[in-house]
């Protein structure tokens, strides 16, 4: 068989799997789209029909999208920031453990690899005021004099940043420090020859040779933030300020009914997010040309 | 031994395939009631005794989950999908306008309802635009818990007003491991049903001719409200601030741990302070909520309610069903055995009943003053406008007042749509 007979063999065995998996992902995508051009209520049967980017203009004057919207980026830039920070210091000392390495990798995943929902009722036993081993621990060192109501007014964005950092810092762990054993020793032997400080070696080899993999990190994490639902759901429902746009959806969806509207606000979010991982894209693919 | 095995098992599968058909004999006609578990039994036996006195008729008992999200979620979607296998539907009281809007129920016959017979509140529920759609099945509404002996020994009567109230609050708890008083302030739909208790015993209401017709004084209600509620909350002998977190067993268990004088909560809580593990059995009584000055005290209604599905294909064997599982006997049987607080006014008075319920005599006191929330197919919505408002003033990010007129701007634009 030449090459292009083969190349045609290849294209039709394909053709199923590839069929599949548009049906599958597609489908929906594109059900979505046209649902959000719709009035599609459930509870109002009898109004259904196309009503073009009648939706969008609602969303547009809905406050408590652009509220939850806000809420979101707030949340994703706080829990992506704080879990590349502490991630890169996490695998920066990983990488220099020689005993004992498969045993800490090991408890280093393990709030990872718990299911949210398990590990955000966790939290909300944490975090409760009264009887929670957060404000007990606190108040018997003396750091605190009442009980903190971690899950309340002012604090819950907080809490729920902490709960997301200790679940997911894990991941970009895991991605950083395979990074960091991709450096050749030899670039750190050379460096170290040349007289070069622990930080000097840290800016101008380790960083900028992580940078790809820093942004693989920031891509997942910011792209999963910004969709966060089950940890806010469980620890505070989106009260105090907690609410993100995934739960807004959940609401319009499950408890109004509202198909066309819930669709139209699920459209604005894969936007966001698309356009989102765009950047962070162009990103990467600067980040992996090569420097000097 | 091969062909012997082939056989064996080709004829268990056409012995499966079989029975599985043939379960329904044209005959019978099978009627088919979803409804939330009832773990006394009662409900069973009811539905057993009517299966045996109606030959051509099996009734079937479908037990939804015990969440009422889930339950919601699972009719609407039937319902949407027009599903006809199920005829007969349990309804919390706040569905009626949505499933009857709609037409997902049907108006019943009068025969089937006489409103005179029932508790006013519940009747409320089950009404959409002048036509009754649901049997009021089984009650609930907020009360008042109280420390007898605590009042007792500090010698005072249970209070009927704020002023009254506070005022005990504030001779009773001197420590800080004590509460005055404790309620539902969380941001869910139990906020919804506190704040209308407020609201209702200032003078005020969410009534829609109120809020369309005089908006500016619907707004200074519910800021007079939200001001009551805060002032609660900001008062170290009444309300901890960590009621804003606080859903209905949060408070129940701080109250039967005795750390509470007083608890605004269900009839259930009854069961559980009196129940072995308790620290307060035998010292709680009951008593309708406080009110302003001059007002009355109004209880939110909760509960459950029959409905007739729109797509049933046996409309006539089902409503002669509902008849018989809203009737007295039925109700008086779920009341002696499940403690299920009945919806017609006879039963209060039935002294099985209060031989089994000796407190139910109480509780019928608070009955007499119920109030439905809102009561329109929009009703999420409109919980989650009030819910997300009434916790920030109370939270202390907004004013009272921007919260308030927050209310009425956007209840108003809901239900003119």
């Amino acid at each position: 068989m030449n090459r292009r007979q083969e190349r045609r063999l290849a294209a039709w065995l394909i053709t199923p799997s590839l069929a599949f998996v548009v049906l599958v992902g597609a489908f929906p995508v594109v059900s979505q789209f046209v649902l959000s051009l719709t009035r599609y209520d459930l509870k109002f049967p009898d109004e259904r029909g196309f009503v073009g980017f009648g939706n969008f203009a609602r969303l547009a004057g809905d406050t408590v999208f652009w509220l939850d919207l806000w809420q979101t980026v707030v949340f994703t830039v706080s829990s992506v920031g704080l879990e590349l920070a502490i991630g890169l210091l996490a695998a920066l000392l990983l990488n220099r453990i020689l005993r004992g390495r498969m045993f800490m990798n090991a408890t280093m995943i393990l709030p990872w690899a718990l299911p949210t929902v398990v590990a955000a009722t966790m939290w909300s036993l944490i975090f409760n005021d009264k009887i929670g081993l957060l404000n007990s621990v606190l108040i018997r060192l003396g750091i605190v004099e009442t009980p903190i109501l971690w899950l309340g007014p002012g604090v819950a964005m907080i809490s729920v940043i902490l709960a997301d950092v200790w679940k997911t810092t894990p991941f970009v762990t895991v991605i950083l420090l395979a990074g960091l054993k991709s450096i050749p020793h030899h670039y750190y032997e050379a460096a170290q020859l040349d007289g070069g400080s622990r930080w000097q070696i840290f800016r101008s080899i380790t960083l900028p040779l992580l940078k790809p993999f820093i942004a693989v990190a920031l891509l997942f994490r910011a792209m999963d933030a910004f969709r966060i639902f089950d940890l806010v759901w469980v620890l505070t429902g989106g009260a105090s300020k907690t609410e993100t746009l995934s739960v807004y959806i959940y609401k319009v969806l499950f408890r109004y009914s509202d198909f066309g509207y819930g669709s139209a606000i699920t459209v604005a979010l894969f936007a966001i997010v698309f356009l989102m991982s765009l950047v962070l894209l162009r990103f990467m693919k600067v980040a992996s040309e090569p420097t000097q | 031994m091969r062909t012997a095995t082939i056989m064996t098992i080709v004829a268990l599968a056409a012995a499966f395939a079989l029975s599985g058909c043939g379960s329904e004999n044209g005959d019978t006609i099978t009627i088919v009631f979803a409804a939330g578990n009832d773990p006394s039994g009662a409900t069973a036996s009811l539905i057993e005794r009517y299966n045996a006195t109606h030959p051509g008729v099996e009734v079937r008992f479908q037990i939804m989950p015990a969440n009422t999200d889930t339950q919601h979620d699972a009719y609407v979607t039937y319902l949407s999908a027009h599903e006809s296998s199920i005829d007969l539907y349990s309804l919390d009281v706040i569905w009626t306008a949505e499933f009857a809007r709609a037409g997902w129920v049907e108006p019943l016959p009068e025969a089937i309802v006489h409103p005179e017979e029932f508790l006013s509140g519940p009747i409320a529920s089950v009404t959409y635009e002048g036509k009754i759609y649901a049997v009021p099945w089984f009650t609930d509404a907020g009360v008042l818990y109280y420390r007898e002996d605590l009042l007792e020994d500090a010698g005072l009567s249970v209070p009927q007003t704020w002023d009254a109230f506070v005022a005990a609050c504030e001779a009773v708890v001197t420590s800080s491991d004590m509460d005055g008083f404790v309620w539902q302030g969380a941001r869910y739909e139990g906020l919804v049903c506190n704040f209308l208790e407020y609201l209702w015993g200032v003078g005020g209401s969410l009534d829609p001719d109120h809020l369309l017709a005089e908006p500016e004084l619907a707004a200074s209600e519910i800021t007079e409200t939200l001001n009551l509620m805060s002032g609660l909350i900001a008062n170290d002998a009444v309300t901890p601030r960590s009621v804003l977190t606080y859903k209905e067993e949060d408070a129940r268990r701080l109250f039967t741990e005795g750390r509470s004088l007083f608890l605004r909560n269900w009839p259930y809580a009854w069961g559980m302070a009196e129940e072995e593990g308790s620290k307060v059995i035998g010292k709680t009584g009951i008593a309708p909520l406080p009110h302003a000055k001059n007002r009355t005290s109004y209880s939110t209604i909760g509960g459950w309610n029959i409905a007739l599905s729109s797509f049933s294909e046996h409309r006539q064997e089902a409503l002669e069903f509902l008849s018989f599982i809203t009737s007295e006997e039925a109700l008086r049987l779920r009341a002696i055995e499940g403690s299920y607080m009945p919806t017609r006014l006879v039963t209060y008075e039935d002294p099985a009943v209060l031989e089994a319920n000796p407190h139910f005599a109480d509780f019928f006191e608070v009955f007499k003053n119920t109030r439905n929330r809102p009561r329109s197919p929009h009703y999420p919505r409109i919980s989650d406008v009030i819910q997300e408002n009434v916790h920030r003033a109370l939270s202390g990010e907004i004013t009272s007042k921007a919260a308030a007129e927050k209310i009425v701007t956007e209840l108003a634009d809901i239900l003119s749509q």
